[in-house]
């Protein structure tokens, strides 16, 4: 019995004759990394601030042994903040993900296809022209979110087939419409109401609390896993419909899993923290980039989503101390350097 | 009783019929081949015995029962095919291809088996690929990329193996390379060989039947000496030939005439 050259270091985990899992090692070792800098950072995003915290208070404060004061800080304040960044990071990174490789195109991203514009419409709505809590404000971002959503699908779809770049072209000239509307509503509201509509807009993870975290948790690991099963079917999606469906795929219900998964993931991140954008685009490429893998490459896209969305909170809330930035700022800044990046290393290559 | 089979079937797509009124019979442990002129339902007829394509009134049937009905797994350990003019992922390594052949014996949770394993490793050697297993896909030739494509199908490992215009795009000598590939598996392994072909003297040399179609239908069936006469060439593809015999394998040869 011979094995398998696979042109690169693989991991077999399990027993020696029937591994249960073959395990890019480069992809691995990534995750490994990354998450071990996401741990680190967080650490330091709970420690340091105004209040500065010693680790051993932190640590105390976090195994419920802490002074009243340091345990308000660290827990109440700082950790659900820190938890959602990692959390709807990653949720960002595998919606953009799925998105690219139902569409076979890397500008397939749920926030190219106006999602995130559907949502903030959604919550303009109800933040401006109805008035209402931040249940009715997350309600009526996902309304704004769906229906964009079933709209664009809707236009793209011809025959009931959904092509790649007809769904990318109609989402931005839908996403393009909605946020004009955006611009009409917040133009009808006070100077109050719209700096504070804004703010929602520009996507900010400032006043997360445990009782807002727990259910977009426990919501955001059923969409998580269902994107983890989606995994090999969508690898075989990708050699083409007529072959994968020889090899038994229903391709059909395997897309319709995707979209679903994919929304799901990405309304879930609009609904509570409003519109970070270029996550969802950028960690799905730049983890292709780092692993050369075919494939989703789940692992290492949603470890790249965490560190960058957590990264982005922190440089938000620490670049000025006295003014705080919405973290959906940052991200849009390090979008465009990293275009900017992307388009020099390519021109050079071509 | 064959294994699989065309019962009075019309094929076509949604808005227009292709093939009115088929019935195909494909010989086990055989390889076929169809011939027939451009827009004439080969491929239409192909892809009916997969279940790419429902036939809009009759039937199609593995072992008696229809293609449709079949569990899709089940159904694609019996029958692979190869598609016309596959894209491979980007930046994708021979060996991650071939693996995706093993789709339909693996269930949801179950893990990467030594059974997978194998079946890669003794696709890869029938096609002669095994050498370039880590190589990524993109830097390959053409050649080379369709016994990668044959090796995916090969891996799936099924009784019955579909291949839609294997030889399109291929230079001579990989066409010859490619179906003495497929000739040596069906003699070697007994597997149900159906092919579409357009060159005729490649189809009446590696052919044990032949299923000869024009306009959506089948004009002739049968063994290449059978069915290649200078008249079925002259009726299906309108062409003046004498049909000689093929000094190194002794099948009829096509040797169309001087136009006067």
């Amino acid at each position: 019995m011979t094995t398998l050259d696979l042109g690169r270091p693989v991991l077999r985990l399990g027993r020696a004759g029937r591994p249960l899992l073959l395990l890019d090692a480069r992809s691995a070792a990534l995750c490994a990394g990354l998450w071990t800098a996401t741990v680190l950072l967080a650490g330091w995003a709970a420690l340091s601030g105004a209040a500065g915290i010693t680790p051993a208070d932190g640590l105390a404060a976090l195994l419920g042994r802490g002074d009243e004061y340091t345990t308000m800080v660290v827990v109440e304040w700082r950790a659900p903040r820190i938890v959602m960044a990692v959390l709807l990071g990653a949720c960002l990174a595998i919606s953009g993900a799925l998105f690219q490789n139902l569409t076979a195109n890397p500008l397939g991203s749920p926030d190219v296809i106006g999602f995130q514009t559907g949502s903030y419409t959604g919550a303009l709505v109800v933040m401006l022209l109805l008035g209402g809590g931040t249940a009715a404000v997350i309600t009526g971002a996902l309304t704004g979110g769906l229906l964009t959503a079933a709209i664009v699908f809707a236009l793209a779809s011809r025959r009931g087939a959904v092509r790649g770049v007809r769904l990318i072209i109609v989402g931005i000239g839908v996403s393009a419409m909605l946020a004009s509307v955006n611009v009409w509503i917040l133009l009808t509201a006070t100077v109050e109401d719209a700096i504070m509509a804004s703010l929602w807009g520009a996507g900010n993870l400032s006043g997360m609390s445990w009782p807002l975290v727990v259910p977009t948790a426990t919501v955001s690991i059923v969409f998580l896993v269902a994107a983890a099963l989606l995994a090999r079917p969508m690898k075989v999606t990708q050699v083409g419909i007529p072959f994968a469906t020889a090899l038994g795929q229903n391709v059909r219900a395997v897309q319709i899993a995707a979209i679903v998964v994919g929304i799901g993931l990405i309304a879930l991140s609009t609904a509570t923290v409003g519109p970070v954008s270029f996550v969802a685009l950028a960690a799905p490429q730049i983890a292709r980039r780092l692993v050369r893998a075919d494939g989703l490459a789940l692992g290492p896209s949603a470890a790249i989503g965490a560190l960058l969305l957590l990264l982005a909170d922190v440089i938000a809330q620490r670049l000025d101390p006295d003014s705080p930035l919405p973290v959906g700022i940052v991200t849009v800044s390090i979008g465009g350097i990293y275009f900017l990046w992307l388009l020099i290393r390519e021109g050079r290559t071509r | 009783m064959t294994r699989l089979l065309v019962d009075d079937a019309a094929l076509g797509y949604a808005d227009h019929v292709v093939c009115p009124n088929v019935s195909v019979t494909i010989p086990d442990q055989r390889f076929t081949v169809i011939v027939g002129p451009n827009a004439c339902g080969k491929s239409t007829l192909l892809k009916s015995l997969t279940r790419l394509l429902t036939p809009s009134r009759g039937r199609v049937l593995l072992d008696g029962e229809a293609l449709h009905r079949q569990p899709t797994k089940a159904l694609a350990r019996s029958i692979g095919l190869l598609p016309q003019g596959p894209v491979a992922p980007d930046g994708i390594r021979v060996v991650d291809l071939v693996m995706r052949g093993r789709y339909p014996h693996q269930r949801l949770f179950s893990p990467w088996s030594p059974e997978d394993e194998q079946a890669v490793i003794a696709a890869m050697e029938a096609t002669s690929i095994r050498h370039l297993s880590g190589r990524l896909v993109d830097e390959l030739s053409g050649g080379q990329r369709q016994r990668v494509w044959m090796a995916v199908a090969l891996a799936q490992q099924t009784p019955i193996l579909l291949l839609d215009e294997p030889t399109t795009y291929l230079d001579l000598s990989h066409q010859i390379e490619l179906l003495d590939l497929c000739r040596t598996l069906n003699r070697e392994t007994g597997t149900t060989l159906v092919a579409v072909l357009h060159d005729l003297n490649q189809a009446a040399r590696y052919a044990d039947h032949l299923i000869a179609m024009k306009d959506g239908e089948v004009v002739a069936a049968g063994g290449p000496h059978e069915v290649l006469t200078e008249e079925l060439v002259a009726e299906v593809f309108s062409l003046d030939a004498r049909v000689i015999t093929d000094p190194e394998s002794g099948t009829p040869l096509v040797v169309p005439r001087w136009r006067r």
